[in-house]
């Protein structure tokens, strides 16, 4: 299979077409963001494993895109320049914080330049601190005190609100974005990008960077995100939280995690085509007709029986009823009258179910079952592919 | 269909053990049934469509029979 060989250009090209869905606005300050992370890179291979594909961060995006929320407020920028983002709510769009997380764990990864001189330090060792989450290397390497100003590719109109953040204690902060990638990347690990279309990779897909396996394990379980001092603004929105607390984020589900298996699979099935059989067709149709018009014509002289036997019945009932209450004047009669009312409408009762079984069930099953019996002896099923 | 059918014969069988309540307390209280019959013809005149029931059934006999 052709292994497409991808560098920048091409990959903010095909992200930028598949990031069609997003505003203009917001399709630019993505792929400027993208484009200030390869700036950024040290090695641009090293970054172009880590993003996978554009396909996945495309992914990535969408499920981070409100186009509702952004709607309006592109619509509250139509009169400005520039798009300004800091008035989402005070905060900035799900997308930007997605995008900025990837940059934080590149980061973290070492794929960018350090802003200051730091020894060098082999990339092996970085996995020395990997589990001690509340060390002190995760706050040198991946705090956000140098990773904005490594890779923040955030327009000018908020970048004020990046101001130096001190580091998670506890583990890594991570968002539900940066989950659903991790399992979005599993998957399209399996595919690769050819001629604008996922197509599965065999066996000639390079293998992915040694760090993904030792990258975080995430489990079903929804995590926290401790919402830091200097973070009040470039969380994500969440209006029923209170200042100061933290953020709860469930996972979501991932639709397109079994879309394309799906459809191989059901490029492969075996169809099955009901082809009618046409001589036997018109010769059971030229006998069926006339045989369920004799039954059905059989089945409605006890129909209409039970008809006029209800109707008999139910018009007795009524009558009785009503001289119960207009000719009788001891009690005793009275009850008499009454009793037999009822005797009577429930007989009527009786009557009119049977013609209603007999119209719904017995005619209309006649003429189902002929149905049947006639796909069933005058259809064959054949097997497309 | 089936619970149809359930339903309509669990009515029928209530209204048919109420009305025979109904009749038996009236026989029991003292009805009289030439008494009810007379109110009804009264009211229905219910002796002449049954005299012109069985003339028509009666003649209906003699000419097809």
């Amino acid at each position: 299979m052709e292994v497409k060989v991808i560098n920048k250009q091409k990959f903010l090209a095909e992200l930028g077409r598949l990031l069609t869905f997003m505003y203009e606005e917001d399709r630019q300050t993505a792929l400027a963001m993208y484009s200030k992370m390869f700036d950024d890179a040290v090695d641009e291979q090293a970054l172009l494993q880590f993003l996978v594909s554009p396909t996945r961060q495309a992914v990535v995006l969408a499920r981070s895109y409100d186009a509702k929320e952004r709607k309006l407020q592109v619509h509250t920028q139509t009169r400005e320049e520039e798009p300004d983002y800091s008035d989402y709510d005070g905060q900035f769009p799900p997308f930007i914080l997605a995008i900025d997380d990837l940059q934080q764990d590149a980061a973290a990864r070492g794929i960018f330049a350090p802003l200051e001189e730091q020894p060098a330090v082999d990339e092996d060792q970085f996995s020395l601190f990997d589990d001690a989450a509340s060390q002190e290397a995760p706050a040198q390497e991946s705090a956000p005190a140098s990773a904005p100003q490594v890779i923040s590719p955030a327009p000018p109109a908020y970048q004020e609100s990046e101001a130096p953040l001190p580091e998670d204690d506890n583990a890594p902060a991570k968002d539900s974005v940066s989950e659903f990638a991790d399992a979005v990347d599993a998957f399209l690990a399996d595919f690769a990008i050819a001629d604008g279309e996922l197509v599965p990779n065999r066996n000639d897909r390079p293998e992915p960077p040694a760090e993904e396996p030792d990258g975080p394990v995430f489990d079903d379980q929804p995590f926290q995100l401790d919402k830091l001092p200097g973070q009040e603004n470039i969380s994500p929105p969440e209006p029923s939280l209170d200042g100061g607390e933290q953020l709860s984020l469930e996972p979501a589900p991932m639709p397109e995690e079994d879309e394309l298996p799906q459809a191989e699979e059901e490029e492969e099935q075996i169809a099955t085509v009901r082809k009618a059989r046409v001589f036997p067709l018109i010769l059971y149709i030229i006998v069926s007709i006339p045989i369920t018009l004799l039954g059905v014509a059989l089945l409605l002289i006890p129909t209409l029986l039970w008809l006029s036997l209800a109707v008999t019945f139910v018009s007795a009932g009524v009558l009785v009823l009503t001289a119960a209450f207009a000719g009788f004047t001891i009690f005793a009669d009275l009850m008499i009258i009454l009793g037999l009312a009822v005797i009577l409408l429930a007989i009527g009762l009786l009557f009119t179910w049977l013609f209603i079984w007999f119209i719904g069930g017995a005619i209309a099953g006649l003429i189902r079952g002929v149905c049947h019996l006639g796909g069933k002896w005058c259809y064959k099923e054949v097997a497309v592919r | 269909m089936k619970s149809g059918w359930k339903i309509i014969l669990l009515v029928v069988l209530i209204a048919l053990m109420l009305g025979a309540v109904c009749i038996g307390v009236g026989a029991m209280t003292g009805a009289d049934f030439t008494r009810i019959w007379a109110t009804l013809d009264d009211r229905y005149h219910v002796d002449m469509y049954w005299q012109y029931i069985t003339e028509v059934w009666a003649l209906l006999q003699t000419e097809l029979m």
